[in-house]
């Protein structure tokens, strides 16, 4: 079957079944909730979900937790706009031009605008998805381990010097990951490592426990020290649907912000962060100076919105078909995947066509959902808001403490996330973001299987695999984003200034 | 004017002092954790047979993530890079919520599930997070977590079959339903 028959067919079984429609309704609603709430994100939440996730079958959990994930960049805007505080990291920049809108009495129409921005952002990327997921699955065949090691180090270094606040924080970060992905018996030699004479810690340290710890518990400790009382929300003012003039001034700048957020979603690590952050700089160099850009300008608010919508398909492309995680969310996706024994990465669709194109479905469904829900419940949603964050927090330390022991029913398995969170609080501290750690700890093992099976087909040899043609490559764009990541500007200003 | 200036100078240098606090922990917990691995990689067993082994592969982590997480603790302490001021109240608050979790994550086996989690949940919203409540406020709180404790003892337990510890309340409540 091709696979534009396929993606039908997986669009019919979801519209045609009511309890997948429910369930992916549900992630919508529940991921809109956890997106408008500053702290807790898609990641969180989604890890949160475990223990609904391993009583029922992948078939019904990963609808879930993509329709939450879409979801959440829907309901990032709502804090972004009415607290001028983003609800996930991709909203950061509707906060510039979307709460200025909602203080200037416009709060209703930048709501219902910038839904139907992440509308326009999350169909146009489902349809890129679609096109290029199985012909990217196909081409990913012909990657041998080596060629593998050298896509696991590129998204490792991308990722690392992308996110966050410094390129050797970031690369901290990601080797912490992979150094904990080491932790348990090595399977080549059956040798216990960092095991310290535990046998919790044999099996090693599972990605879904060390992601409770760093996301939900490392933020509740962080969000101890914060205090939103002084912030006031913006009324919800103004008329619901935005005007013809409002429409006009927003089709181009979220097409673009569509296409860039594509992009972003599909290179490793840039995420919807940084698919927000380049398509409202381009808005920012293309709009003129009457256009209003920081001051509550439509295009300001609808670019940015529609790219970090479209950066979660983009995302799914990596993820999918090859099996590496282009965000923090799609980190924990990938841990739920294994969790499941189902490994994403080439061949993916041609061994779980109908999962596959499920998920891809499941975008475009979540979509449609999600600008109703988004619409339609606006001010119900943004009641939500009104919940403090002291009362919030022990419903998500209690959820944690639910999902960590749900693994294995150990209460080890809760000390670990609870080890994990304290790291993450002190991440937090100067702006390191815990995704990194994650991405490392679920790429870690797949960098070590294929650099042993490479050794293994070169007689030992590293250089003959870091010499492969395709792992040239890879290694080299990774060794060039490391070294323009590094201040050269810095270091060019000093010595001019040595100069002087 | 001259007032101030005066005023906001110590509520800089108190901010500095905590950016120093934040600085000086996160380069002490990251350099602390890649030197205690990479001291652990070099006493693992080389290889006995043909390949990498379990060796390698660490010692290669452990030295990138040494190099890497010292010239990171460089960055921080110079300055480069902003860290969050943090006092010694907030260190300790965020400390007290670590030690009210993990003594929740202890005492569901000794009292039941719902029971800890409607103590804890007035514990971290009084202490960690120092709101202060009247008596009534305190025990709403404390009706309102328990509540929700049996909600999700009864969706996690009774319907998704994730084993919780059962307290006296869970029994009275739910024992019909062959816990």
């Amino acid at each position: 079957m091709s696979s534009a028959a396929d993606l039908l067919s997986a669009l019919g079984s979801i519209a045609t079944s009511p309890s997948l429609l429910l369930i992916v309704l549900a992630g919508v609603i529940l991921g809109t909730i956890a997106g408008l709430l500053p702290g807790v994100g898609p990641s969180t939440a989604i890890a949160l979900l475990l223990p609904v996730a391993i009583t029922v079958p992948a078939e019904i959990s990963l609808p879930l937790m993509v329709s939450l994930y879409l979801g959440a960049e829907y309901g990032g805007r709502i804090s972004a706009i009415l607290l001028n505080i983003p609800g996930d990291p991709g909203a950061i920049m509707t906060t510039l031009d979307g709460h200025p809108m909602a203080r200037s009495g416009r709060a209703a129409t930048a709501l219902s605008i910038s839904a139907l921005a992440s509308f326009v952002g999350s169909v146009l990327a489902f349809i890129g998805l679609a096109f290029i997921a199985e012909p990217m699955s196909k081409l990913g065949l012909v990657f041998g381990p080596a060629a593998y090691f050298g896509v696991v180090v590129m998204a490792l270094v991308l990722s690392a010097t992308l996110v966050g606040s410094a390129p050797m924080l970031g690369l901290t970060a990601v080797g912490l990951g992979v150094a904990v992905a080491t932790i348990g018996i090595e399977l080549q030699s059956g040798v216990p490592r960092f095991t310290f004479g535990s046998f919790t810690l044999l099996e090693g340290i599972d990605p879904i426990v060390a992601i409770i710890g760093v996301f939900g518990i490392g933020e509740v400790l962080a969000s101890t020290a914060s205090n939103a009382s002084g912030t006031v929300a913006a009324k919800m003012s103004g008329r619901f649907l935005p005007s013809k003039t409002d429409l006009k001034e927003g089709v181009l700048p979220s097409v673009r912000g569509s296409i860039i957020g594509f992009i972003s979603g599909v290179l490793p690590g840039a995420g919807t962060t940084i698919a927000a952050f380049f398509s409202y700089g381009l808005e920012k160099r293309l709009a003129p100076a009457s256009a209003g850009m920081g001051k509550g300008a439509v295009r300001g608010l609808v670019a940015p919105e529609s790219a970090n919508n479209a950066a979660v398909s983009g995302s799914m492309v990596p993820l999918l078909t090859l099996g590496i995680p282009g965000s923090g969310t799609t980190a924990v996706l990938l841990a739920y995947l294994m969790m499941y024994g189902l490994n994403p990465g080439p061949g993916f669709f041609d061994s779980n066509p109908e999962l596959g194109w499920t998920i891809i479905g499941t975008l475009l469904v979540s979509a449609v959902l999600g600008v109703i829900v988004n619409i339609g419940a606006s001010p119900l949603l943004a009641k939500i808001l009104a919940i403090p964050m002291p009362y919030m927090a022990p419903v998500i330390l209690t959820l944690a403490l639910i999902s960590c022991y749900s693994v294995h029913n150990s209460i080890s398995d809760v000390f670990i996330a609870l080890a994990f969170g304290v790291l993450g609080y002190v991440m937090r501290l100067v702006n390191m973001s815990p995704a990194l750690l994650v991405i490392g700890l679920v790429l870690g093992e797949m960098l070590e299987r294929n650099l042993q099976q490479a050794m293994g087909l070169t007689d030992g040899s590293f250089w003959a695999v870091v010499t492969d043609p395709m792992a040239a490559v890879f290694l080299l764009i990774s060794l060039l984003a490391l070294v323009s990541a590094l201040p050269w500007k810095r270091i060019v200003r000093r010595r001019q200034e040595e100069k002087v | 004017m001259t007032h101030a200036t005066t005023a906001a100078q110590p509520a800089s240098a108190e901010a500095e002092g905590s950016r120093l606090t934040s600085s000086v922990l996160t380069a002490v917990v990251f350099v602390g954790l890649a030197l205690f691995y990479f001291a652990n990689a070099l006493m693992l067993p080389s290889a006995e047979a043909e390949g990498m082994g379990p060796k390698t592969f660490p010692i290669a982590v452990g030295t990138v993530l040494l190099i890497a997480s010292v010239i990171g603790a460089f960055t921080v302490l110079t300055g480069k890079v902003e860290a969050k001021p943090v006092s010694g109240k907030e260190l300790l608050r965020a400390g007290l919520c670590a030690a009210l979790f993990a003594l929740y994550a202890w005492s569901i086996f000794l009292i039941g599930f719902a029971e800890a989690t409607a103590v804890f949940s007035v514990l971290v919203t009084r202490f960690a997070f120092s709101v202060r409540m009247s008596w009534r406020r305190l025990l709403v709180t404390f009706v309102g977590s328990l509540a929700i404790g049996m909600l999700l003892f009864l969706i996690f337990d009774v319907w998704l079959n994730v084993l919780l510890p059962v307290g006296w309340l869970e029994f009275w409540a739910f024992g019909g339903m062959n816990l």
